[in-house]
Parts: structure tokens; sequence; C-alpha cells
């Protein structure tokens, strides 16, 4: 039986996260400064809702180690939406330094005279085989991006940029938008980082 | 790279607005007469099977007689989209609460203020505050705010706009308050207000929607989304309560 650690930043939607993982273990946990207890989990979901530095500043000394330890560990880490972009180095919308996971920084659309990206998308996985038996669709609500690069597995597009939707370096994930409210699509995708060996 | 077959792309966005009252889901017309509609947890629950898209729940009574936490809190369990909430909400805390049990944006109408805006966007980001501007045609038949003039004596929906976007919110529900409950139809003024805010800010329609075709028209003028209570929750012209939700033509 899958094992899922829920990181709690104190900020963010973490209910709906743990409600949307109930659908794949009964074995999801809170993961707390006060009671981690050095324990490892199959699958480590980091959830935000949030500005940079207010995520930066919940990454208490628990929460920073049990991050690490599992990302040593070759377990499973997924960011989602401000838990994506806190793995990365920093970002335009703070001053404080990320967890520096995957080495790139974090733009904002307003930057490059986009609107904010809210709403459904179509994605393209860059491994085509990924995940593209039909087109993939997922919701949305961010105003800083993490450009393409090398760690990109999924891509997005707001306007007429194109940006990564997905993250991976080895077993860390990273998804722009909310899986946990995507309906199917969210959970495909997650059942499928589960299955992955 | 990219796939053969989207329907439309980006996905036409559909977001249902339900009200309340207290613990009720209900309808009104023209911001007044209210119907009751039904167990707001049991529409989300009916809604999320029918693959709805998003959702905003808007309570009317908030403002004088709290916020229904426990409400708000069962309806997100059962939801199986993204949701915002706005009614009463009156400090950092009020916001904070209503984050942390499972939604994703808050929408601000009565306490628009730099005091409760600029520490919400410092602590979640501008996306995750909606502003929502009530507006109505006044006697000379310019769009006005309806009942609460914002900070600094605005009260022209022009001017409303260029404050909430000075004041950093993500996006701007504007709320017609002639249209509502009236499946009227787009209100043609409001519908034009798109021309001179498309590419700076994300609005959302809201008001008189009675159909798809309204949906697309908004979108097609430049209004990045479309509320709807009425269309969604109504059939024929005897108003039959039945959810419902456009399949397949919308994320």
């Amino acid at each position: 039986m899958t094992k899922i650690g829920l990181v709690d930043l104190h900020l963010g939607n973490i209910a709906s996260v743990e409600s949307f993982c109930l659908q794949f273990s009964p074995n999801v946990c809170k993961v707390s400064e006060e009671n981690w207890q050095h324990e490892l989990y199959d699958l480590l979901i980091i959830p935000g809702v949030g500005s940079y530095d207010a995520g930066v500043k919940s990454l208490t000394p628990n929460l920073y180690k049990c991050i690490f330890a599992h990302i040593n560990a070759e377990r499973k880490v997924i960011g989602i939406c401000l838990g994506m972009q806190l793995l990365c180095k920093n970002s335009k919308e703070g001053i404080l330094d990320g967890l520096a996971v995957f080495d790139t920084e974090v733009f904002s659309f307003s930057d490059f005279k986009e609107k904010l990206n809210i709403g459904w998308r179509y994605v393209d996985f860059v491994d085509n085989e990924y995940l593209n038996t039909i087109p993939q669709k997922y919701y949305f609500v961010h105003n800083y991006f993490v450009p393409k690069s090398s760690y990109t597995f999924i891509l997005g597009k707001n306007g007429v940029m194109d940006f990564s939707a997905g993250l991976r370096l080895g077993n860390v994930y990273g998804l722009q938008f909310h899986p946990e409210k995507s309906h199917q699509f969210g959970k495909n995708l997650i059942q499928r980082i589960i299955n992955e060996k | 790279m990219r796939s053969n077959y989207r329907d439309i792309d980006p996905p036409t966005r559909l977001i249902l607005g339900l009200l309340l009252r207290g613990r009720s889901a209900i309808n009104s017309i023209k911001f007044k007469e209210a119907e009751y509609l039904g167990d707001p947890i049991n529409l989300i629950r009916i809604f999320s099977e029918k693959n709805c898209s998003e959702g905003a729940i808007l309570s009317k009574s908030a403002g004088q007689v709290g916020i229904e936490y426990s409400v708000l809190e069962s309806i997100a369990r059962v939801a199986r989209f993204p949701l915002s909430y706005g009614g009463g909400i009156r400090s950092l805390s009020d916001i904070d609460r209503v984050i942390s049990i499972g939604y994703e944006k808050v929408i601000l109408s009565g306490d628009l203020t730099k005091g409760l805006v600029a520490p919400a966007v410092t602590k979640y980001g501008s996306s995750a505050i909606v502003a929502c501007l009530n507006v109505k045609s006044n006697w000379l038949g310019r769009l006005s705010l309806y009942e609460n003039k914002l900070e600094h004596n605005i009260n022209d929906l022009r001017e409303a706009i260029k404050y909430c976007q000075e004041l950093g919110v993500g996006e701007i529900i504007i709320n017609s308050v002639e249209d509502d409950g009236c499946l009227s139809g787009l209100n043609e003024k409001i519908i034009k207000i798109s021309d001179e805010f498309m590419n700076s800010m994300n609005l959302i329609y809201y008001g008189g929607v009675r159909d798809f075709d309204d949906v697309v028209s908004a979108t097609s003028a430049g209004y990045s989304g479309v509320c709807a209570s009425s269309f969604l929750t109504f059939l024929g012209d005897e108003k039959g309560i039945l959810p419902t939700y456009p399949r397949e033509k919308i994320g």
C-alpha cells in the first residue's frame, strides 16, 4: 500500500490535496514541523497556494530535512503549484532562496506582458508516449512560471509563451497545475507517477 | 509533439456561480428575490459528477451572520473541481481559513481595500485573490458600482477596474445586477468594457447568461471566463431545478 506524506506548509489548500490523495491510498499523513519522525513515505507531496517568500519561510528545518531525506533516498516527491516553484532556485516573486533541486529560476508572466494563467489548459508531454493517448488538460492558476528547460517533461502555453507545466529530475516532479482539481486527468497523471518503477 | 485533437484550445471557461443564504443554496433575481435551490453540498456533488470545471461559491448572508465554514468545508470535500469563495471576508485570517479548507481563491467585494488586499496578495499571490464588482447603470446610463463604493469614492466601473488592477488582484468578476437571475442574455455595455482591459486583466462576466452561445460570445469578446447560475441550475420556461453542465465543449 502506497504511503503518502503531505508537507503541511500551513499555506494553501492542503485539505483538497488530502482528499484527492485518499483516492490512491488510505495511508495519507500530513507532515508538519512538529510531527515528522524521520519516517519515509513512498510519495511525498508538497502542495501550495501562496507567494514565494511565504512558502520559503514555511519550509521550517524539519520540513526541509524531510524533503531532502526523501530526495536522497530516491523516494518520489511531487511539488504542486507553489510547491513546484519552491523546488527551484529562486523566484522573481520574492527575495528568498528556494530548495534549488531544479537549477532554474521562476519568472513572472507580467514581466512578459502576459496575463495571469488561470483556467483549464491543454498540455503536451515531451515524451509523447507518457499519457498522450488523448489530449490532457489541467487546471492552472498562477502568475509565475518556470521557462522550458531540460527538466521540462510537460509543456504548457499561456498566450504566446511556452512554459514548464511539469518538471522532472529523477524521482522529483514539479507540477505547475493542480492535479487535485483536474478531474480524471489529474488522477491519471498521479497514478502514472505512483506506478512508475 | 502537439496532439492531433483538441476541442477548443484553451478550453472555454464556464464557472458555476452558486449563491448561499445561510446553509442553503439559493437563486436571486436582480439581487433581491431569492428562491431556494436545495442543499449546496448535494448540488456540488451533482456538479462534480457532471465534470463541472470550476465553481464560485458566493454567500449572500455571510456579511451579516458570518461565514458558514462548516458548509464551505463540506462543499470543498465533495467538489472535484477548483473553487473560489466570496462573502463576509473581512480579514487575512478569514482568507487563511477559507484557503486552508480547500478553496483555491477568495473573492472580495465589500472589503476591496488596500488594507486587506495588499497583505493577502503578499501572502497568497495575486492569482488567489479575485475582486467582484457588482455593477448597474446609473441614471446617466453609465456603469457604476452597486451599493459599495471603493476607497477614494470610486464608483465608475472603469475606474474601479483600474483600481483593482493597482491593488494587485488576479482577476475581476463583473456582475451585472440588472441581469442577475434573469436569463436575459449578455449585457452589451458590460461586454464592451473588455475591449479596454482584455490585454491587461482577466475579466469574468457574470449575469444574465442564458445558454452556451452567450458563454462563447463573452469569451470571443475578450472575457477570460463566464460565470453562470440560472443557466446551469434551471431547465425550461417553468424553471424546474435541474443541475446541468455542458459536456465536451469546455475544460
